[in-house]
């Protein structure tokens, strides 16, 4: 964890630097720049090089995919990185393989940099002040004294992963994924310098030859994350993406847990499609990989411990009882590192609006044809599904607008002043928004959903000190994935066609031919307004939101109930609000009622 | 009436009426028992036992009474009197199994267009609306108890196929429930056997509808029904 300082004035930097000193003095603290930047870090995670116009300082958690063969073994990741950037540019550090959240001091143009990865594991923060920045990779460093930010809130309750500047914390913002802010002299500035829509397609490469290349970068992503010293686990939920994780692995270290996969855990919920085993129990047996399960989840599932308290708000953030029990199994076998099978679903996508672009790009009967195998999978009728994913792609941006905002209103417990003022249907649709370019409204859809993917990439799981890392995220693999045609990447029937063809003889074949994806957890979530009825109505008796002016409480209770007796309406709104008032009362030091157990 | 269990979860779906309906927790344990042909007594002794707490259990014997009563006013049960021993819960008729055995496969018949499916499709429409569940099913199967001719799967599989592809293009709004009476029409008139499945899914409440043809689901792959809770193969002839 680190936290930076930097002042147009300073003796205002002196004072944080003694300040720190006292206040941390377990912790490096260090200024730099004749006193315009002061850093406080934790171990390894500074590194400084002298230039002849001053000295350069990197600071922050980098973890690079591929090293050159000349690097010293010893030096750190970070002290690679100062290194690049003193002999290099900031193009250099911009074009990196791996993860990293990193502030650095430029002294050649006096100007402090805050970069974040690509695909957005690692986040920066920082809040701008008078002659000031100040930043840090932890969020708490902001919380005290802070107010909550109702654009962020709004922009939570709508999506439950906000792609926005804003924090929960007002004043505070977040270095979006693939993006960089500059400040210099007291002005900042930031530029996009990721996006995945940024990659033509090349529409040349054959199946063989790409299936080939998958499978060297999948082999390569997935090994990269067995460094000497690491006890990885991995997740494994019968899912063609997590299979493949473990399958590589497996074959990579063939069955060796000394140097492999130590185990994997797996979350068993029969609701929806049903257990799940059927699936991961093939990759199980094949690679003879330890197997830890956790068994029917919920949310807001008491464990007998208080809720925690965590850095911001997330998505699944009452699911933590289940994200204790998996930290706890981690943790009895010292596991280190714990990767999950993130990506796929993106480089790879299902969605059908590829179609727009076969057929503006003059490819009319292959988009007739996939249009008609996709409606025909999803039950739709065909001139639904051509509306859809043909004509609206396509129509001006307005109308897209006009089209979603009809689709997806408000519900009516919000708050109707608080939804106008703060945009929270402007949220709610800004996803399904895509470029009407011809040829480019799958990768402009793209382009927002990694966008999206990586705004909720710090919380994806809450386990502790475990590492939790994303080894089909490199961005390699991921951009290799985005330059592929559309027969190669996406399938109306059967989704991630060539990641299929590239797994056969690793991956079970039992996994491979399945074409479901997992019924998701808005089943379980359903069942559990209703199991935790007490607790949300508990929850609701003392609102912070509705003290905030956001919604009122007896409705959502009401929409609550509705979507917890089965009713087919919307239960993804209710849980939004219901994660995010569970964080905010326990933030708030709110009464939080445990329920006694039942049998 | 039928009826079935997911955890503490029981739906029931009338025939007559085509709505489902769900009972949970006690709800669900009352339902079990009158379907195991408890008497009042005994149900209620499951729920609270009589020793130890008479207050208690006085108070479970009314309220299970009162429920006994709402489930006979919504048709959902028979009783001859609500007197201890006859709370009966309605079944469906003894089974029926058809008569399959000297069915052998022989020269198919054509199958239908997508247009002829398109048809039948709206008719089935019309029926479910206006006659009910129970007797579209019975007309679909009706006077076809006996085999005559038994189909190959890649000859079902078209028709499925030919069903799903009419619905595409239909004008209307056709759900599973028609796609599958419409393709057992097609299958008990060519001479074979169908059953008709139905399953739920409690949260959210989803219920779909399919056709199994010896033993295998007809156009959709059979992991995706897992997470369905099934009733009772509906049989035409038996409603």
């Amino acid at each position: 964890m680190f936290t930076a300082y930097a002042s147009t004035d300073p003796f205002q930097v002196q004072d944080v630097v003694a300040q720190w000193t006292h206040s941390h003095p377990l912790e490096t603290t260090i200024s730099v720049g004749d006193n315009s930047l002061a850093i406080r870090s934790q171990y390894k995670e500074i590194a400084q090089r002298g230039t002849a116009a001053g000295e350069l300082v990197v600071c922050g958690r980098v973890r690079l995919d591929d090293r050159d063969v000349q690097d010293d073994p010893r030096a750190s990741d970070v002290v690679r990185v100062c290194r690049t950037f003193a002999t290099g540019s900031l193009s250099d550090i911009l074009a990196m393989n791996g993860t990293f959240g990193i502030v650095t001091w430029d002294p050649r143009n006096r100007t402090l940099y805050a970069i974040r990865d690509a695909l957005g594991v690692r986040p920066i923060y920082y809040r701008l002040l008078e002659d000031g920045i100040y930043l840090s990779d932890n969020l708490e460093e902001f919380a005290q004294g802070a107010t909550f930010d109702r654009r962020y809130l709004a922009a939570f309750l709508a999506t439950g992963c906000p792609v926005v500047e804003q924090t929960i914390w007002s004043g505070v913002n977040v270095v979006l994924p693939g993006h960089f802010v500059e400040w210099a002299n007291g002005r900042l500035s930031g530029r996009r310098y990721w996006s995945a829509d940024a990659f033509p397609q090349d529409l040349k490469i054959d199946e063989p030859a790409a299936a080939a290349e998958l499978r060297r970068l999948i082999t390569t992503a997935v090994g990269s994350h067995f460094d000497a010293g690491t006890r990885v686990w991995a997740d494994l939920s019968g899912g063609l993406d997590s299979s493949t994780v473990v399958s590589v692995a497996g074959m990579l270290f063939k069955g060796d847990s000394s140097q492999g996969l130590r185990g994997t855990t797996s979350i068993v919920d029969t609701f929806g499609l049903g257990d799940e085993t059927r699936f991961s129990d093939t990759v199980v047996r094949k690679f003879q990989v330890r197997n830890e399960q956790v068994h029917e989840p919920w949310p807001w599932r008491d464990d007998g411990l208080p809720p925690p308290i965590t850095e911001h708000p997330t998505r699944d953030y009452p699911y933590y009882a289940r994200e204790r029990q998996t930290a706890a199994l981690l943790q009895a076998d010292n596991a280190t590192v714990h990767l999950a099978g993130t990506g796929p679903d993106l480089c790879l996508p299902a969605a059908s609006v590829h179609v727009a672009d076969l057929v503006s790009t003059g490819q009319v009967r292959r988009g007739i044809t996939d249009l008609w195998l996709s409606a025909q999978t999803h039950r739709q009728r065909i001139w639904h599904a051509a509306a859809h994913d043909l004509v609206l792609p396509l129509a001006p941006r307005a109308i897209q607008k006009w089209y979603w905002q009809r689709k997806t209103p408000a519900p009516n417990w919000l708050r109707p002043q608080f939804t106008r003022e703060f945009g929270f249907e402007d949220h709610a649709i800004e996803r399904r928004l895509v470029s009407p370019s011809p040829g480019r409204v799958c990768q402009s859809l793209l382009g927002h959903l990694f966008l999206i993917q990586g705004c909720g990439l710090p919380g994806w799981r809450i386990l502790g000190p475990v590492d939790v890392r994303h080894p089909l995220l490199h961005r390699p693999l991921v951009e290799f994935c985005l330059r592929l045609p559309h027969r190669l990447r996406t399938h109306p029937v059967l989704f991630k066609p060539l990641l299929r063809i590239a797994m056969k003889g690793i991956v079970p074949d039992k996994v491979l031919v399945r074409r479901t994806k997992g019924s998701g957890m808005m089943p379980r979530i359903s069942w559990a307004l209703g199991a935790e009825r007490e607790r949300i109505k508990s929850l609701l008796s003392n609102s912070v939101l509705a003290d905030l002016g956001c919604l009122e409480p007896n409705r959502l209770l009401s929409a609550v109930d509705m979507a917890a007796s089965g009713k087919p309406v919307q239960a993804r709104y209710p849980y939004l609000a219901l994660s995010l008032e569970s964080w905010l009362a326990v933030r708030s030091g709110k009464q939080y009622i445990t329920r006694e157990k039942t049998a | 009436m039928l009826w079935c269990a997911h955890g503490d979860v029981v739906t029931l779906l009338s025939l007559d009426t085509g709505t489902y309906s769900t009972l949970d927790n006690e709800a669900a344990a009352i339902w079990m028992a009158l379907c195991s042909g408890l008497s009042l007594t005994e149900i209620v002794e499951r729920i609270v036992p009589a020793a130890g707490n008479l207050a208690a259990y006085s108070t479970a014997r009314a309220d299970t009474q009162e429920f006994l009563i709402e489930l006979e006013s919504r048709g959902l049960i028979v009783a001859g009197s609500l007197s201890d021993r006859d709370a009966v819960a309605q079944h469906l008729g003894p089974d029926i199994a058809p008569d399959c055995s000297p069915a052998a496969v022989g020269e198919m018949p054509r199958l239908p267009s997508v247009a002829s499916c398109l048809i039948r499709l709206a008719l089935v429409r019309v029926g479910l609306r206006y006659l009910g569940l129970r007797a579209s099913v019975r007309r679909v199967g009706r006077g076809r108890e006996q085999c005559a001719h038994r189909l190959s799967s890649e000859w079902v599989n078209e028709l499925a196929e030919r069903v799903s592809q009419a619905i595409l293009l239909c004008p209307f709004n056709a759900a599973c429930l028609e796609e599958s009476l419409t393709i057992l029409w097609f299958i008990f008139r060519a001479g074979d056997q169908a059953e008709l499945r139905i399953g739920v899914e409690p949260f959210p409440f989803v219920a779909h509808a399919w056709v199994v043809h010896r033993g295998a689901a007809l156009g959709q792959p059979a992991e995706s029904l897992g997470r369905y809770r099934e009733f009772p193969p509906l049989q035409p002839w038996a409603l």
